[in-house]
């Protein structure tokens, strides 16, 4: 088992609290390393400052290029797979969720998963349990701090909010140019147009990434919850099922 | 840790505050490859110890006697001199080490010497 079951109940966490810790930890670096350094230097506040060991491997479950990245608490470890090194983008995303595991969730492993989990929690591209989007969303707030970000903007649109409805080209030209412009220079387009949309600074964009995370998020700011989509999912799982079956019989 | 080669690196790399990915692209080699010398796991050439030594500004005898390896222009002396060169480190094999230190200065003021020449 590779990431903990969401029945394991992690830490209820809104993203106000993920946003603030992110800002903690990256004010005690600052002040740490006495000097601001931007972009933020992900892989000296995991190693240097929190004192885990970074490596970079293709071995054991490393071997699999879908565990992005992984930590092991106790053994004070981060291991980015070798397969995303070659994109500044993703290996510093990567080491920037690990450390969100490393904050948001360390007391949560030694208390609840210890026993029933893996030694190292994997960052994979498919599997999405609360916990690895709540890293994310740290990750996101670490790289791309909110007020660096809505600076960025607030230069870009003079003060005016012009960005509703921005069709997917106006959304990454943005980015683009928020990227250049907040020095935030360590990560995607892509990581960046989801932190736009994330902190509400374009509103109504139709922009799809095709990940699983965009259609939640559309259908939660219609007011669903994650329950709600759930049990509509589950509740039509059966009647498709049936449709399927006449169709094939004809 | 630090009487390895991989220990001085991490030790190096920790004290110029450098990640595994930034040395690596700084000195063109992957950051997987940093991670394996820390680790022990891999040796490198008297080459990249040179310019990891450059980069981490850290002392390129030391790192070079950890790594097993020889500095190029040493080698480029014995083979410019083969018979002097392995004769003279032979019979200097009994050398204290305040005559080891009493040569080199001995050497350096005729290498001067050469240089004005």
């Amino acid at each position: 088992m590779r990431s903990p079951d969401e029945a394991q109940n992690p830490p209820l966490l809104t993203d106000a609290q993920i946003e603030a810790a992110a800002e903690q930890l990256l004010s005690d670096f600052d002040g740490w390393a006495q000097e601001i350094t931007r972009p933020v230097p992900v892989e000296v506040i995991a190693e240097h400052f929190l004192g885990y060991e970074l490596v970079v491997s293709e071995d054991g479950v490393f071997a699999d290029r879908d565990c992005l990245g992984g930590i092991a608490f106790e053994d004070e470890t981060i291991t980015i797979n070798r397969s995303i090194e070659g994109d500044l983008g993703r290996y510093s995303f990567t080491v920037a969720h690990e450390i969100g595991h490393h904050v948001l969730h360390k007391e949560f492993y030694f208390d609840h998963l210890k026993k029933n989990t893996a030694k190292i929690i994997c960052r994979e591209v498919s599997s999405k349990p609360v916990i690895e989007r709540q890293a994310d969303r740290f990750a996101a707030a670490l790289l791309m701090p909110s007020k660096i970000v809505a600076s960025a903007v607030s230069s870009i649109s003079k003060g005016s909010r012009p960005f509703e409805k921005p069709t997917t080209a106006e959304l990454r030209t943005l980015a683009a140019k928020v990227v250049a412009i907040s020095g935030v220079t360590n990560v995607s387009n892509t990581a960046m147009v989801n932190r736009l949309i994330d902190l509400g600074l374009v509103s109504g964009a139709k922009y799809q990434t095709g990940r699983p995370q965009d259609f939640y998020r559309e259908v939660r700011d219609i007011g669903f919850n994650m329950r709600t989509i759930k049990w509509v999912f589950s509740s039509l799982k059966y009647p498709l099922r049936l449709l399927r079956k006449l169709r094939k019989s004809k | 840790m630090k009487d390895t080669f991989g220990g001085s690196l991490k030790a190096l790399r920790a004290q110029k505050r450098m990640g595994l990915r930034e040395l690596g692209r700084a000195i063109g080699i992957s950051a997987m490859h940093i991670s394996n010398l820390e680790k022990g796991k891999s040796m490198p050439s008297a080459e990249l110890v040179e310019r990891l030594a450059t980069e981490l500004e850290g002392d390129l005898d030391a790192l070079l006697h950890l790594a097993d390896q020889i500095d190029p222009a040493v080698v480029d002396v014995i083979q410019s001199n083969p018979q002097v060169v392995p004769s003279f480190l032979r019979s200097a094999s009994n050398l204290t080490p305040a005559q080891w230190e009493k040569l080199q200065k001995q050497v350096l003021k005729m290498s001067k010497e050469n240089d004005k020449k």
